[in-house]
C-alpha cells in the first residue's frame, strides 16, 4: 500500500479578526492509524495525523482519491475500516454528542431547503446548535453577501446563492471545527475569496478547518497540515 | 428546538401543498371508487366499511412515506440532522409527527365522511374516527422505521411496503375490528385497548429504532 505523504506544515499565522464571538476554547483533532476502504478501493491505510486550534488540515487528491470519504469519517457521518479519531484527546466514539457540537459541515449538497428562505433554513440551523452565534442568521447571510435576497424561497436562488447559503451555516453554528468538502463549487471569483476569508477569520479565531478541495484555493499564510491521499489504484488494501 | 423543526416540517408541506394533499386525495377517491365498483347497496357496503376505510388509509399513508426522509437525503438536509448534537430520536418523533399531522390527520377526519359514504350508522363513525386517531399514528411510526432503514436504497419504492406489510398487520385487523365489533353490537373496548397499547409501543419505542436504521443506512 502506497504511504500516505504529509508535507512540511508552513509556518503557523493567526489572522488578526476575532470575529462578532470571540476565540474559540482550544481544541485538538487527530487522526490515529486511521484505514479507510471505498468499495474494495483502499482510501487510506495508517494515516496519522494531528490539527490544533488556527490550524487547517487539508485533504488533497485528485477526483475519486476519497476526500469525500475521509471528510465524511472525519465528520462522524460514516465510519471507517480501523483506526481512531480523537477530539481533546479522547476517541470521538466515547462521546459522539459532545463532537457533535463542536463540529459544522459543508458537505457536496448543501443542506438547504428549496421550500424555506436563507434565513428560514438557518433559524433551524441555530436551533438544532448547542452554542449558537450571538449574531443570527440575519448577520450571517449579511456576511456571505445574502442580505437582498434573504428572504426569498431558497428554490429562487442561484446555485452560488445556495452555496453561500450554506456557508453561512458555519457562521450560525460557531461551532470550532468545520467541515468544509468543495466549498468552492458553484462560486464565482468573489465566493471563493469570501470561502478563503472564512477560513482565515475562522482560524484567527482559533478554529480547525478540515478542507477537501482539488481547486486552486490561496491558503498564503495559514498553518496548513496537508494530506495528500494517492491517486485511485483501484486495488484492494 | 421542537417547535422550529415542527414548523419547518409544517412550512415545507404548506408550500408543497400537492405533495401533502396526496395521502387524503387518494383515500378519498379510492374509498369513493367502492360503490361504484361493488355496489351501492348498503347491505353489502356496510360490513365491508371497516375493513375497506383501514386498507385505504394504510395505502394513503404509504404515500408520502417514502418521501419523509429521502428529500432531506437527497438535498443533504439530513446529514445536516445526522450531525446535529440534539437526540436524533427526538428529531424524528417530531418529523413524524409533523408528517401525520399534515398526512394522517386529514385521513382522520376524512374517515368520517367515508364512514357515512358506505352507509356506517352515525352513532358509530366517531368509533371510526376514533379507530383511525389512534392507528394511523401506529401506521406513521412504522412507516417511519421503515423510510428510515431504507433512504439510501433505490430500491426504496418496492421494498418498504413489503417490509411495513407484516408490521401493519395487527394494526389493520384491531383497528378494523374496533367498528365491525361495536355495529355487530358488542363491546369493542378491547380492539381499542390493543390500538392504544400498539399506539403507546410504537411512540416510545420506534423513534430511537428508526434513529440507529437512519444511521446504520446514512453510513452505508
Amino acid at each position: 500500500m502506497e504511504a500516505l505523504e504529509v508535507v512540511e506544515r508552513s509556518p503557523r499565522s493567526r489572522a488578526p479578526d476575532a470575529g462578532p464571538d470571540g476565540l474559540h476554547d482550544p481544541v485538538s483533532l487527530s487522526l490515529h492509524e486511521l484505514e479507510l476502504w471505498r468499495g474494495d478501493y483502499c482510501v487510506c491505510t495508517d494515516l496519522t495525523t494531528a490539527v490544533n486550534s488556527g490550524q487547517l488540515l487539508h485533504l488533497r487528491g485528485s477526483n475519486g482519491a476519497g476526500k469525500t470519504s475521509l471528510i465524511r469519517v472525519l465528520a462522524g457521518l460514516a465510519l471507517a475500516e480501523d483506526g481512531e479519531i480523537h477530539f481533546g484527546g479522547e476517541p470521538i466514539t466515547h462521546n459522539m454528542t459532545a463532537y457533535r457540537a463542536v463540529i459544522s459541515y459543508v458537505g457536496h449538497s448543501n443542506g438547504i431547503k428549496r421550500e424555506l428562505t436563507p434565513v428560514e433554513n438557518l433559524r433551524v440551523t441555530a436551533r438544532l446548535a448547542l452554542k449558537p452565534s450571538s449574531s443570527g442568521p440575519e448577520n450571517a447571510l449579511e456576511r456571505v453577501g445574502l442580505a437582498a435576497r434573504m428572504n426569498r424561497y431558497a428554490g429562487e436562488l442561484s446555485a452560488g446563492q445556495r452555496r453561500r447559503t450554506a456557508l453561512a451555516r458555519l457562521l450560525v453554528t460557531n461551532a470550532p471545527i468545520w467541515f468544509l468538502d468543495e466549498p468552492l463549487v458553484s462560486l464565482d471569483h468573489e465566493g471563493a475569496g469570501l470561502v478563503e476569508a472564512l477560513i482565515r477569520e475562522h482560524l484567527g479565531r482559533g478554529g480547525i478547518t478540515v478542507l477537501a478541495t482539488h481547486q486552486p484555493i490561496n491558503l498564503a499564510g495559514l498553518d496548513v497540515v496537508p494530506v495528500d491521499l494517492p491517486q485511485s489504484s483501484g486495488k484492494p488494501c | 428546538m421542537l417547535k422550529e423543526l415542527l414548523k419547518r416540517e409544517l412550512l415545507i408541506a404548506w408550500r408543497r401543498p400537492g405533495e401533502a394533499l396526496t395521502p387524503v386525495v387518494f383515500f378519498l377517491v379510492t374509498s369513493m371508487l367502492f360503490p361504484l365498483g361493488l355496489s351501492p347497496s348498503a347491505t353489502l357496503l356496510r360490513p365491508l366499511a371497516p375493513g375497506i376505510i383501514w386498507i385505504v388509509a394504510f395505502l394513503a399513508g404509504m404515500l408520502g412515506l417514502q418521501r419523509l426522509f429521502r428529500a432531506d437525503y437527497e438535498d443533504g438536509t439530513l446529514e445536516q440532522l445526522l450531525i446535529s448534537p440534539r437526540p436524533l430520536t427526538l428529531i424524528i418523533l417530531v418529523k413524524a409527527v409533523g408528517h401525520w399531522l399534515v398526512t394522517g390527520l386529514p385521513v382522520v377526519i376524512g374517515g368520517g365522511v367515508v364512514a357515512a359514504m358506505l352507509f356506517v350508522p352515525a352513532r358509530y363513525i366517531v368509533t371510526v374516527v376514533a379507530g383511525l386517531l389512534l392507528g394511523t399514528p401506529i401506521l406513521t411510526m412504522l412507516g417511519t422505521m421503515v423510510a428510515a432503514l431504507t433512504v439510501s436504497l433505490r430500491q426504496a419504492a418496492v421494498l418498504g411496503p413489503v417490509l411495513i406489510l407484516p408490521l401493519v398487520t395487527p394494526v389493520l385487523i384491531f383497528g378494523a375490528h374496533s367498528t365491525t365489533l361495536a355495529m355487530q353490537g358488542q363491546s369493542s373496548a378491547q380492539a381499542f385497548e390493543a390500538l392504544a397499547a400498539m399506539f403507546i409501543l410504537s411512540v416510545s419505542l420506534l423513534p430511537a429504532a428508526a434513529a440507529v436504521a437512519l444511521r446504520i443506512s446514512h453510513e452505508g
